[in-house]
């Protein structure tokens, strides 16, 4: 979500982050570290991006009581204005907790716990709100028609499944720089020259970007 | 499993019914609730059982394997079609008619991958066991044992227990989901 923030941000398009996970720590203003400044926007944490929009994560520690639900109704930036990512936990009870109307993008690694794990979330997403856009990535999919075999199915047995908006951004091709730009907690997209991770992160956001712009 | 029972005089043809109706209550702990429901031009079970977590639609075949699948599938399909009528007829202490229902087809010579076929392609549990009889027809003994399903390890897991391990149970997803999910997949 680091990097597809500042890859919107790059699109001149203003991200604000909820960085709501709290499983392992904030995991965005971590990701984040090298790159934020606490000291420039009130109650948010900055990454200046100068000439670019700024990328704001908040954090839940800095809007005690608050619920996600109620920040998104007083950070929701306006129609076609910009995008408010939200990081939740990794649960099922995050989605059914959430009380206003959203879009998913959810991540999919290719293997058999993750990707019914996956199911279940986007089940759970319909139910929620039939009307909500649902993209898929597949993260870490190893080269081989096999892999790519399994992501097809996987999206054809979503689409017969669980029918609605749904749509595949392709997928990231993991290698050392994630684990480099996540030791050095500065952005793939920020930090790193070109490398495989790098482009199919660009490619990913490319077409979240090109696909918000062809949803209904 | 297998269970021999002690003999049980008279034709075997007219006490098959009770026999098996024993096997049930004492081997695997159900309680049979009525005999011979339904009739055999709408579908029709020999025995309605439950063990008070599920309801078992017993068919206890005397033809070959696949007239005896037909039965139970007809038999279940009347079931399902008269659920709202059965339910004005049993008392809920007597049985729960809204508890998950599975087939038991019981056969002479069911064929080796029955048990997978009814797994894979079934959207009911099916239960295939086979027996024996032996002795006289005035002095019968019978054996009751479970198909061996070729594709036991995965029909055996516990799926519950892979719900829990994700973290998705409150998302709902049915053992039939998680089959067809693997198979899509072919996982």
């Amino acid at each position: 979500m680091a990097n597809l923030s500042l890859e919107l941000a790059r699109s001149r398009r203003p991200a604000v982050i909820w960085d709501g996970d709290g499983g392992e720590g904030s995991r965005i203003a971590d990701m984040m570290e090298g790159v934020v400044r606490p000291d420039l926007v009130p109650g948010a944490l900055a990454v200046r991006l100068y000439g670019l929009p700024d990328v704001l994560i908040h954090r839940p520690a800095t809007h005690l009581g608050e619920k996600p639900g109620e920040f998104v109704r007083a950070a929701a930036p306006s129609e076609g204005g910009g995008f408010l990512l939200l990081s939740l936990s990794d649960t099922v009870e995050s989605i059914m907790q959430g009380d206003v109307p959203f879009d998913a993008v959810v991540l999919c690694p290719p293997d058999e716990a993750s990707l019914l794990k996956a199911y279940a979330f986007v089940k759970v997403i319909r139910e929620k709100d039939p009307a909500s856009r649902v993209y898929l990535v597949f993260d870490g999919l190893p080269p081989g028609e096999k892999a790519r075999e399994t992501s097809f199915r996987f999206e054809g047995f979503l689409r017969e499944k669980l029918p609605g908006w749904l749509a595949c951004l392709g997928s990231l091709h993991r290698d050392e720089t994630l684990e480099r730009s996540m030791e050095e907690r500065l952005p793939v997209v920020l930090g790193h020259g070109v490398s495989a991770y790098r482009d199919s992160l660009q490619a990913v956001s490319a077409a979240f970007l090109s696909s918000v712009k062809g949803a209904p | 499993m297998t269970r021999i029972l002690t003999p049980i005089s008279g034709k075997t043809a007219v006490y098959l019914d009770q026999v098996c109706a024993r096997y049930f209550r004492e081997a695997l702990g159900l309680r049979v609730v009525q005999y011979g429901l339904g009739n055999s031009f709408t579908g029709r079970i020999d025995l309605l059982a439950t063990d008070g977590t599920g309801i078992q639609l017993i068919t206890i075949g005397t033809a070959d394997f696949p007239g005896d699948l037909l039965r139970s599938l007809t038999g279940y399909r009347w079931f399902r079609e008269n659920r709202a009528f059965l339910q004005r007829l049993y008392a809920p202490d007597e049985i729960d008619l809204g508890l998950p229902v599975s087939l038991v087809v019981l056969s002479q010579a069911p064929p080796p991958d029955a048990g997978a076929l009814c797994r894979e392609l079934l959207t009911v549990p099916v239960l295939l066991l086979t027996y024996r009889l032996y002795g006289s027809g005035e002095d019968p003994d019978i054996s009751v044992e479970r198909v061996p399903d070729i594709g036991e390890g995965s029909g055996r897991e516990d799926l519950g227990a892979l719900r829990r391990e994700l973290g998705i149970e409150a998302a709902g997803l049915t053992d039939q989901d998680i089959r067809d999910f693997r198979q899509a997949l072919g996982f």
